[in-house]
């Protein structure tokens, strides 16, 4: 991935080759893992990921994807992170939510938001045994 | 039974990928093993270890997936339902594992269906952990099941073993202080998106 830091450019620009899921997802965890609030636009062949509250990032985040997984990179963003309830987020069909309303939408309705609801729900037995065996 | 074993190490998750399979696999009953890492991992090679080897008896490879397609070293496209590399012929009598995201999905009953002997892969992300202790037993089922092929056990032997494998993973897991519960639980998920033979007969058979 390559960096480019000069102030108002994009500051996080992944090679297309890397997104991947697996690729997203790291990329996205590391430069956004400090964000509290996400709004994200497509334009084109590009994700627009705007870390509105972020702490450590610089305002925009650019990611250039290939167009197949250009919806699952956004709905990455949705899922993996949390939303603003006030912001809007508009997906790709055109439906608009608040951020919280675009939250749960995506965990319903997308594969990739299904597979993070049950990574969550497994995570969760997990540590629920553990409290139930006294190890935590 | 001869082997290929073809790993992309391009980037932070194949590399460390791939760095545990080295150790996982260090020893295996493979005759001839044919290794395609890195730059290797290219369909162009596995052309030329096919005309080599004349035929695959297994092929275990690791690289980004997507439900239809199978790439290696930087995202190269090895498999595919287009065939777009000419490589398709390759996987004819094969027992094919790829240890990626979603290929079990729709490429592996389309490989089987071309004429691959049997097909092991995942339908759902294969999460990869951040800590490389954590990612060198997340590999272990994986390398299990391809020693248990080369060693000529029937599929049901090896879900035996690998299940067997899973088993003392998650407790090693469970037990260790680097490996977090989210860590467990994308184990636990990444296992239970893996399918074969005894999922599904469009998996194929051995």
């Amino acid at each position: 991935m390559n960096l480019i830091t000069e102030r108002n450019k994009p500051i996080f620009v992944a090679r297309a080759r890397s997104i991947q899921f697996c690729n997203a997802n790291d990329v996205l965890t590391e430069a956004l893992a400090n964000s509290t609030a996400l709004h994200a636009s497509a334009v084109d062949d590009e994700i627009m990921v705007k870390a509105s509250a972020a702490r450590k990032l610089p305002r925009q985040t650019l990611l250039t994807v290939d167009d197949a997984t250009l919806s699952e990179v956004k709905e990455l963003v949705i899922s993996r992170f949390r939303i603003d309830s006030t912001e809007k987020f508009e997906f790709l069909d055109g439906r608009t939510f608040s951020g919280a309303e675009a939250a749960n939408q995506v965990r319903e309705e997308s594969e990739i938001g299904k597979y993070f609801l049950e990574l969550e729900k497994e995570n969760l037995r997990i540590l629920q045994d553990a409290f139930r065996k006294g190890q935590i | 039974m001869n082997a290929v074993f073809f790993e992309a190490n391009d980037d932070s998750i194949t590399k460390r990928v791939h760095d545990a399979r080295r150790k996982a696999l260090k020893h295996n009953s493979a005759y001839p093993e044919v290794e395609l890492f890195g730059k290797e991992a290219h369909y162009s090679d596995v052309k030329v270890a096919y005309v080599q080897t004349k035929a695959f008896g297994l092929f275990s490879g690791m690289g980004h997936g997507s439900a239809s397609k199978f790439t290696g070293q930087w995202e190269s496209v090895l498999y595919d339902r287009y065939d777009t590399q000419s490589t398709n012929y390759t996987v004819k009598g094969t027992v094919v594992h790829l240890y990626s995201c979603y290929c079990g999905q729709q490429l592996g009953p389309y490989l089987v269906n071309l004429g691959a002997k049997a097909f092991i892969g995942y339908t759902n992300p294969v999460e990869v952990p951040s800590s490389q202790s954590v990612v060198d037993e997340f590999v272990k089922v994986a390398a299990t099941i391809d020693r248990s092929i080369l060693d000529g056990d029937s599929h049901t032997t090896t879900k035996a073993k690998a299940d067997t494998e899973f088993q003392s993973v998650e407790g090693r897991l469970l037990a260790s202080a680097v490996a977090t519960s989210r860590d467990v639980a994308r184990f636990r998920l990444n296992n239970r998106s893996m399918v074969g033979p005894w999922t599904d007969r469009q998996y194929g058979y051995y």
